[in-house]
């Protein structure tokens, strides 16, 4: 794991520096101490990161600007700060974690683990996804979102009006980010459940998802039972459209 | 909301002074213009054929002007009437009788006495004031006014005597001689003006007295500042001043008491012309008040020794007062003081008003502009006193928030939480030093918690909370952060976590450029003032999201406010290595 640690106070920052290795041990595979975010940026820039560990509270500036810049970067931004009253916001904005300070060891290694555990959830409290686009830093609701297809490094949302949103992170980061709603369709899909009208299954194991307003997405034939049975379980949509 | 109450009270004053003019014009009916030469005589001694219209008295003195205190003596008056019941328009100019029947029939006679007199017309006795005496004792003082019938019968068209016996041992002027002069008026027309005219001063002594009670009453409850108490003897002086002028119509006062009135009036007229320019030293907050009061009272007393009549040494108060004045105005129009430029203004249109009618100084227009200023100047006082209390409040309220929020600022999150953090791994790094640090955080916290509530704490509490502060900060950071003194006397009270909230902006907003950071504080005394100068070393962050007088700053100034209202001055500016604070203040005696 590569881990940028963001933070003015140069003891706390050894403290995280010294935690982190001990609690990621030999999957550490880089760590990075910036006391700006500025300083950190020109770093990620070329250095890609796994995680980003960052103080909300630089050299006594508000850092809810800096933290829609940081969650719309690749990385999962884990806050590290003892602006506990900014908390809510920061979960809004898409954070994997929030770790007040001061903090233990086995607080860090808790969000460590949401970091590296295969589609981790986040507390599920994210209500937007920052975007980077023409420079600028947006904030697409949440809400508006019905599915994500992976591309490569990168994700598109695609909202409910048909727009197209490109991502920095992952499929995987995003799903991670999302509410429970989301479930991984395909390897390249994470799609909104409730947006299902009907599962389709064609020749040659060829799997389908019917969205309500049309659109076919694929599915994976490992999902498929999974689907089936939450579908099954589920509400109507599903049921009804299932088709042998 | 300060403009319109403004213009309010000057519309307001505006009418008052239109109506105060028209009431001088009244008074200047009974002062009269001298008209030199003309057709009277006089003499002294006593004959009661003098009052017989064919006596000769070519031999006689001429003209009207009147030696004083010297027994019983006669002036008689020549009256030529084309018409009956009409003064001759061509006669205006050239009698001492003057005419007041504003167009209507002469039906009366009217006279204002400083003396006692018979007054004959055609030989017939018409009417007198008082008891003609040969002494001082055998005379007698009757009313100041007198207005007298003059029958019909005596005004057909030809010449008329009128003759006056008379004697003046109660003139209590300084003069030697004064001037007599009978109005030939319609008594209707006369009657109808003398009730109007007493109307207009009793509203400005209404006005002028109210002005001085609600003064008073401000500084009574607590108000105590120097303009309003400057600005309730103004009020009361003036209205002594309008109540006076009215005085003469509402009471026909003996003519003895003339003098006294006058002399009384001008006594006022010195006050007022010491208290309006004190007042503008007040009200622009002019330096050493003092010089300037220094360099009027001679003028003013100067101003006594100009005449023996009281009006001219009026005018010379009234001159002595208005230059004084256009000199302060000027000052504050050159300071940009609010509303300085108005008071110039007013102050030179009455300067040139006083000039231009300077026979009476109590010229309508003259009146009317200084009322005008002397009301603009009371409302400037009042907002001034509403400023100071709403700042006083504000003041109040903003320094309670605000002690608040810095406590929790200190408290939580960033400093409390931060130092904790910090302080978990000293403890695994150096249990020893964690201990010291420790200490620090308590000293730090105490030192916040006594202070709370206080308005002012020695500075020696003030520069412990730095320094404890500071210690922890040098753990936290990694760097030394220290606060040095020079010539400071750490007894003086301040406001207390002023120069804390210095510090805390100091680490927070810059970058010290060597290893050891160095705050510095030192203190000086110049008259009555004090400089804080305050160096916070390292270049400011460049920070473009920042706004310039944050929290911190916000806060030293409610508290500078709170404990010194008016009287500081906070000013920063980059120096070479760092920042510079400079509070300047002026603590009350």
């Amino acid at each position: 794991m590569r881990v940028v640690i963001i933070e003015d106070e140069p003891l706390i920052a050894q403290r995280l520096e010294r935690f982190a290795r001990e609690i990621l041990g030999e999957r550490l595979e880089s760590v990075r101490v910036g006391s700006t975010f500025e300083e950190a940026s020109v770093w990620l820039a070329d250095h890609p990161a796994d995680v980003v560990l960052l103080d909300l509270n630089l050299h006594g500036r508000d850092g809810l600007k800096l933290l829609e810049t940081a969650v719309a970067g690749s990385f999962h931004t884990i806050i590290v700060s003892a602006n506990t009253d900014r908390a809510l916001r920061a979960f809004e904005l898409g954070v994997l974690d929030f770790v007040p300070k001061p903090f233990t060891r086995e607080r860090l290694a808790h969000a460590f683990q949401r970091a590296t555990t295969r589609d981790a959830q986040a507390s599920c409290a994210a209500r937007f996804l920052a975007v980077r686009k023409h420079g600028r830093i947006e904030l697409v609701p949440i809400d508006q979102v019905l599915y994500v297809e992976g591309a490569g490094a990168y994700a598109e949302l695609v909202l409910a009006d048909g727009r197209r949103e490109l991502h920095e992170k992952t499929l995987e980061r995003v799903h991670a980010l999302l509410p429970p709603v989301f479930e991984r369709t395909h390897k390249s899909f994470v799609v909104r459940m409730t947006a299902v009208k009907a599962l389709h299954a064609g020749e040659g194991s060829h799997y389908e998802l019917e969205l309500k307003n049309g659109i076919r997405l694929p599915v994976g034939r490992q999902r498929y039972k999974e689907l089936l049975a939450l579908l099954v379980a589920g509400e109507p949509p599903a049921r009804a459209g299932q088709t042998h | 909301m300060n403009r319109g109450l403004c213009s309010c009270l000057l519309l307001w004053l505006l009418l008052l002074g239109t109506v105060e003019c028209v009431a001088v014009v009244m008074t200047g009916i009974r002062l009269g213009e001298p008209i030199m030469g003309g057709s009277s005589r006089h003499q002294e001694g006593d004959d009661p054929r003098w009052a017989d219209p064919a006596w000769d008295d070519t031999d006689w003195r001429p003209g009207n002007q009147l030696p004083t205190r010297r027994g019983v003596y006669w002036i008689r008056f020549r009256v030529a009437l084309r018409e009956a019941n009409r003064f001759p328009p061509e006669a205006r100019d050239a009698l001492d009788v003057l005419d007041l029947t504003n167009g209507n029939p002469i039906d009366g006679i009217y006279l204002a006495s400083v003396f006692a007199y018979q007054l004959y017309w055609d030989g017939r006795l018409i009417g007198g004031s008082g008891v003609v005496g040969a002494t001082r004792e055998k005379e007698v003082a009757g009313p100041l006014d007198t207005l007298m019938t003059l029958p019909a019968e005596l005004l057909q068209p030809g010449g008329h005597v009128l003759a006056v016996r008379m004697s003046s041992h109660r003139y209590n002027f300084r003069a030697d001689n004064f001037y007599v002069y009978p109005y030939l008026v319609n008594r209707a027309e006369f009657r109808y003006r003398e009730g109007q005219a007493p109307i207009f001063p009793l509203i400005g002594t209404t006005a002028a007295l109210l002005t001085g009670l609600i003064c008073s009453v401000l500084y009574g409850v607590g108000e105590r500042s120097r303009p309003l108490l400057i600005c309730a003897g103004l009020g009361f002086a003036l209205a002594a001043f309008y109540f006076l002028i009215a005085f003469r119509w509402l009471y026909n006062a003996p003519f003895d008491w003339f003098c006294p009135r006058l002399m009384t009036i001008t006594a006022l007229m010195t006050v007022v012309s010491a208290l309006f320019p004190w007042l503008l030293l007040d009200l622009f907050a002019v330096p050493r008040p003092g010089r300037w009061l220094a360099v009027l009272a001679p003028l003013l007393v100067g101003a006594w020794w100009m005449s023996p009549i009281y009006e001219v040494i009026a005018l010379w108060l009234c001159r002595a007062m208005l230059l004084m004045s256009l000199v302060i105005a000027g000052w504050a129009v050159w300071r940009q003081r609010s509303g300085a430029r108005f008071v110039f203004v007013g102050v030179l249109v009455s300067l040139v008003l006083v000039q231009s009618s300077r026979r009476d100084f109590l010229s309508p227009q003259f009146l009317g502009t200084f009322s005008v200023l002397v009301f603009f100047v009371f409302g400037r006082v009042g907002l001034q006193a509403r400023t100071t209390r709403r700042r006083m409040m504000e003041a109040t309220v903003s320094a309670a928030r605000l002690e608040a929020e810095l406590l929790k600022k200190s408290l939580q999150p960033h400093f409390l939480l931060n130092s904790l953090t910090v302080l978990g791994e000293v403890m695994d790094q150096d249990p020893t030093a964690a201990a010291s640090m420790i200490d620090d955080l308590g000293r730090t916290f105490r030192a916040l918690s006594s202070m709370t509530g206080e308005k002012q704490v020695p500075l020696s509490q003030e520069l412990e909370l730095c320094r404890s502060h500071l210690r922890v900060l040098s753990v936290r950071t990694g760097r030394p952060w220290s606060l040095e003194t020079a010539g400071v006397d750490e007894s003086l009270p301040v406001p207390p976590a002023t120069f804390l909230t210095l510090v805390e902006n100091g680490v927070t907003h810059q970058v010290p450029s060597r290893e050891k950071a160095e705050f510095r504080l030192a203190w000086s005394r110049r008259a009555a003032k004090e400089r804080f100068t305050f160096f916070s070393p390292g270049e400011v962050r460049q920070q473009p999201d920042r706004r310039p007088g944050g929290t911190g700053l916000r806060y030293v100034r409610a508290r500078l406010e709170e404990s010194f209202p008016g009287r500081w001055s906070l000013a920063q500016a980059a120096v070479a290595g760092g920042w510079e604070t400079v509070i300047e203040l002026q603590r009350e005696a």
